[in-house]
């Protein structure tokens, strides 16, 4: 189920969960566009989409936080991250993509979304196609965007094993494999760090590699400005 | 237009006047109708038994005629027992000899040997009683300028608050004024012995004709109001004065004048000098049978080393000598007199007194330095008014001034106390109708837009298929359907914004959490929340590290969560009020098994006192409630550790009820 990045995006399956038929209508004709032939499959209750997470297995699911549990009941913020909160327990490389009018209320649920292993991004409904389909692809990718529902604090939040897995890396030059065995972890354990610091650090991978930049060199140049690194 | 503008200042300020009024005008009465006269009259006794002790005085000697003097005279007749005491004493050549003797016996008898000692000495003084009760003649029968001249009349003046003497005659008429003025016994001796040894003749006084003057001193007489004869002088009230009174200033020390018994005198038991050019006087020293007095000092010849000198008397002679001394001293060596003010200068201290507490209240910001500045201004007016009587024997309204300072004082502290809080509460009020204000602001915001961006979208989108008529009834149907929800769903989504005030928490950032959240998740929220706050310590934070493990929330009740939330807003603010320089900030919640444990750690400039405000206080309350422990503590090297820990094995809630230990929220 890891989606690596090098994986072609072309033949992906991605799960629309949405009730909004303004919206979905929207979602739908931007993944026509750039996923000519992703297999596309969409819910509009919680009660649906739960099962198809598991029958389906798709590579992305893009979710809207105000999502009835069951048709014609009325939506509540609540209920679509109780079912976030669910979702990542059960499919922890699940990539996510949260799409809503209220990414707000995902601040309190922070700390999850950082344990999260799968790609995780977040954007405002109303944002404009092409940052639309960016955020959808990163979380494709297996990255990690979460910008938006971060700031207004100084410093950055970060958590004892990206500050461990850093200094292993830019200070003592450790591979990611032997940061795996001195932090007793696994690989893709490590990969999961990696996705969050650059995340935290703002740093796009996509970005760094059209400049032509080495990733883990910049991220460690970044990571000594911001003080994560003495 | 300026009568308008002075009655609206005077409006203004009214309230504020009233107390200080209230309590002048209280004070004015109770000393008018004298309830503060026995304490003026006790503290006036209590400065005066504290003076330092005066020197010896050397000019007068008593002659005490004691019990076993008296007994070996009954053998021969009182008379001729007197009469030869003073002939003996008089081969020392005296300056002046005072007789105040009565005898047991009625004038009728033969008082020969007596009369013939007085014709003979024209510089011995005898004594009468002139007032009622019980006038007393005086030992021998003179005639014309003799009984004028070596009489005098030794009425005590007593106070009638409390029976004791304060006060002492210069002269007095017992018909009216002017006709039959007599001189007193100790003022008659005193004048005498003035004029014929220091060539000091008296007079009138400077400014108050019916005072005696000596030099250019005057003796202070105690003011009268003529109408009802009756004096307010110092601390007294309607004290009926007779004649012409002045207070007596008693010299102070527990030996102020040479004693010698009759029985010593007799025995040739003393030195020729102690009655060469003295004044002599001469009175009984028999408990039984003589005259004592209450006053402030104590006879020695009564009191022994065990005794309390507050209770013993002295011998009438005694107090006489008290009286010649102060005007001899008063003018020969500048001895004070004692005096007062005049009763309006008393009222005017008053009101400056009250006008001070006043103004204590009024500028001292907060109450407890308004209280240490009005003790230490008590004392110092109380320290004052004790240096005035001692050097300059001034006896000031010290109580009335005293009771006016301190209770216009509180009564002022009190309610500029009681004011600051109330404007502390309005303003709190202020802040929280804000923080309504600004959140009915945000939902009417958010109706707007989610209405824009929902069913108004949809309503566009069916009109638009409607006009273009490529729409089939089923989907039509469908998008009604979905328009009926969106509208509902707005209208829901406003009633879950207002949540039940008790299961939702205020941030003073103006976010709101439902306390019906998992508790890390809230915890979560605060820390957001707090640091988006503008605070120094938190300007220079390069990197946070934060965890918050999940909560076994069976045993908190939705009100032990609201506090352990305050708890970590209180923590976090701390750690942006005064860890300045902070640059790595931990925010972690552990659990152990049943331990839990709540850690915010800085490496800012840590503790700079040791000052426990009111959030350090909220913070152990909490910690109490959860039967857990709280601690502060520098780190090794910069910064600070918070720990709260607690268990839930020693949950005291283990109900749903609702502690009942109230909070305010503190005015952050």
């Amino acid at each position: 189920m890891i989606q690596m990045p090098t994986k072609t995006v072309n033949t992906c399956k991605i799960l629309v969960i949405e009730d909004h038929p303004v919206t979905l209508e929207g979602t739908l004709s931007i993944l026509n566009q750039f996923y000519a032939n992703a297999t596309i499959q969409t819910a509009d209750t919680l009660k649906k989409a739960l099962p198809m997470i598991y029958q389906f297995a798709p590579d992305l699911i893009i979710l809207d936080l105000q999502i009835p549990e069951n048709p014609h009941d009325l939506t509540k913020v609540d209920t679509g991250i109780q079912c976030l909160k669910q979702i990542m327990q059960r499919y922890p490389q699940l990539n996510i993509a949260v799409q809503s009018s209220f990414i707000d209320a995902l601040s309190r649920i922070k700390p999850d979304i950082d344990n999260h292993q799968g790609g995780f991004t977040v954007i405002a409904k109303g944002r404009s196609t092409k940052d639309t389909f960016e955020r959808f692809d990163c979380a494709l990718k297996g990255y990690t965007h979460t910008r938006d529902i971060r700031g207004g604090q100084f410093g950055l939040e970060v958590k004892e094993e990206w500050l461990r897995t850093l200094n292993l890396a830019c200070r003592e030059g450790l591979q990611d494999k032997a940061i795996a065995r001195k932090l007793n972890v696994s690989d893709s354990m490590i990969r999961h760090y990696w996705t969050k610091i650059y995340d935290v650090l703002e740093i796009y991978p996509e970005d760094e590699k059209e400049n032509g930049r080495n990733l883990r060199i910049s991220t460690c140049i970044r990571a000594r400005e911001s003080g994560l690194i003495d | 237009m300026a009568f308008q503008r002075l009655k609206q200042l005077f409006r203004a300020k009214a309230p504020r006047w009233h107390f200080a009024i209230a309590i002048f005008a209280s004070i004015t009465a109770l000393r008018y109708f004298g309830l503060l006269e026995g304490f003026e009259l006790f503290t006036f006794d209590f400065f005066l038994k504290n003076r330092p002790p005066e020197e010896f005085e050397t000019n007068i000697t008593i002659i005490g005629i004691d019990e076993p003097y008296l007994e070996n005279v009954m053998i021969n007749t009182q008379d001729t027992a007197i009469s030869n005491l003073i002939e003996r004493i008089y081969d020392y050549d005296p300056a002046i000899v005072g007789l105040d003797f009565f005898f047991s016996q009625p004038l009728k008898s033969d008082r020969a040997a007596l009369l013939n000692t007085f014709k003979q000495h024209r510089t011995l003084i005898g004594s009468e009683k002139i007032f009622d009760p019980n006038p007393i003649d005086a030992p021998v029968n003179l005639s014309g300028l003799a009984a004028v001249n070596q009489i005098g009349f030794n009425d005590f003046p007593i106070d009638k608050a409390d029976e004791r003497i304060r006060r002492v005659f210069i002269g007095a008429s017992t018909t009216g004024r002017g006709k039959d003025f007599r001189e007193s016994f100790s003022y008659k001796i005193a004048r005498i012995y003035l004029e014929k040894y220091h060539n000091i003749d008296v007079e009138n006084g400077f400014f108050d004709s019916e005072t005696v003057r000596f030099d250019n001193v005057s003796i202070p007489r105690i003011s009268i109001n003529q109408a009802n004869g009756r004096s307010n002088y110092g601390g007294y009230i309607a004290e009926h004065i007779d004649g012409v009174q002045t207070l007596i200033n008693f010299r102070s020390g527990d030996h102020p004048f040479r004693v010698i018994t009759a029985s010593s005198f007799i025995g040739g038991n003393f030195s020729e000098e102690h009655l060469r050019g003295k004044i002599v006087l001469i009175g009984k020293f028999d408990y039984e049978t003589a005259r004592t007095l209450q006053t402030i000092v104590a006879s020695n010849s009564l009191a022994n080393e065990n005794s309390d000198r507050a209770t013993i008397p002295v011998y009438g002679i005694e107090f006489q000598a008290h009286s010649i001394n102060q005007i001899i001293g008063a003018i020969l060596s500048g001895r004070e007199m004692l005096w007062s003010f005049p009763e309006s200068a008393e009222y005017l201290i008053l009101v400056v007194a009250s006008f001070a507490g006043f103004l204590i209240g009024k500028l001292l910001k907060s109450s407890i330095q308004g209280l240490l500045v009005l003790g230490a201004t008590s004392l110092l007016i109380t320290t004052f008014s004790y240096l005035a009587l001692v050097v300059w024997g001034l006896w000031l309204p010290i109580v009335p001034a005293f009771l006016g300072l301190s209770i216009t004082g509180i009564t002022y502290i009190a309610f500029y106390h009681s004011e600051r809080s109330w404007q502390a509460l309005v303003q709190e009020r202020d802040r929280a109708l804000k923080a309504l204000r600004d959140e009915r602001q945000r939902t009417v915001e958010w109706t707007f837009a989610a209405i824009h961006s929902g069913p108004l979208q949809t309503l566009s989108d069916i009109l638009r298929h409607v006009r273009d008529r490529d729409i089939a009834p089923p989907e039509f149907l469908a998008s009604l359907e979905s328009l009926n929800r969106e509208i509902r769903e707005v209208g829901e989504h406003l009633r879950q914004e207002i949540i039940n005030p008790e299961d939702s928490l205020y941030l003073s950032q103006g976010s709101k959490l439902n306390l019906t959240h998992p508790l890390h998740e809230l915890f979560y929220e605060v820390y957001d929340a707090t640091l988006k706050r503008d605070f120094p310590g938190f300007k220079s934070i390069k990197v946070r590290t934060v965890a918050f493990d999940p909560v076994d929330e069976k045993y908190l009740t939705v009100e032990l969560k609201r506090r352990l939330c305050r708890f970590l807003a209180e923590l976090l603010c701390n750690v942006g009020k005064h860890a300045k320089g902070t640059t790595r900030l931990s925010v972690i919640c552990q659990a152990q098994g049943y331990q839990y444990t709540l850690t915010v750690i800085d490496n800012g400039i840590g503790l700079q006192s040791n000052h426990e405000g009111d959030g350090t206080r909220f913070c152990r309350s909490v910690a109490s409630l959860l039967k857990g422990k709280f601690t502060r503590r520098k780190r090794n090297h910069h910064g600070t550790i918070c720990e709260l820990s607690w268990s839930v094995l020693h949950a005291p809630f283990l109900s749903n009820e609702s502690p009942t230990i109230p909070f305010s929220i503190s005015g952050r």
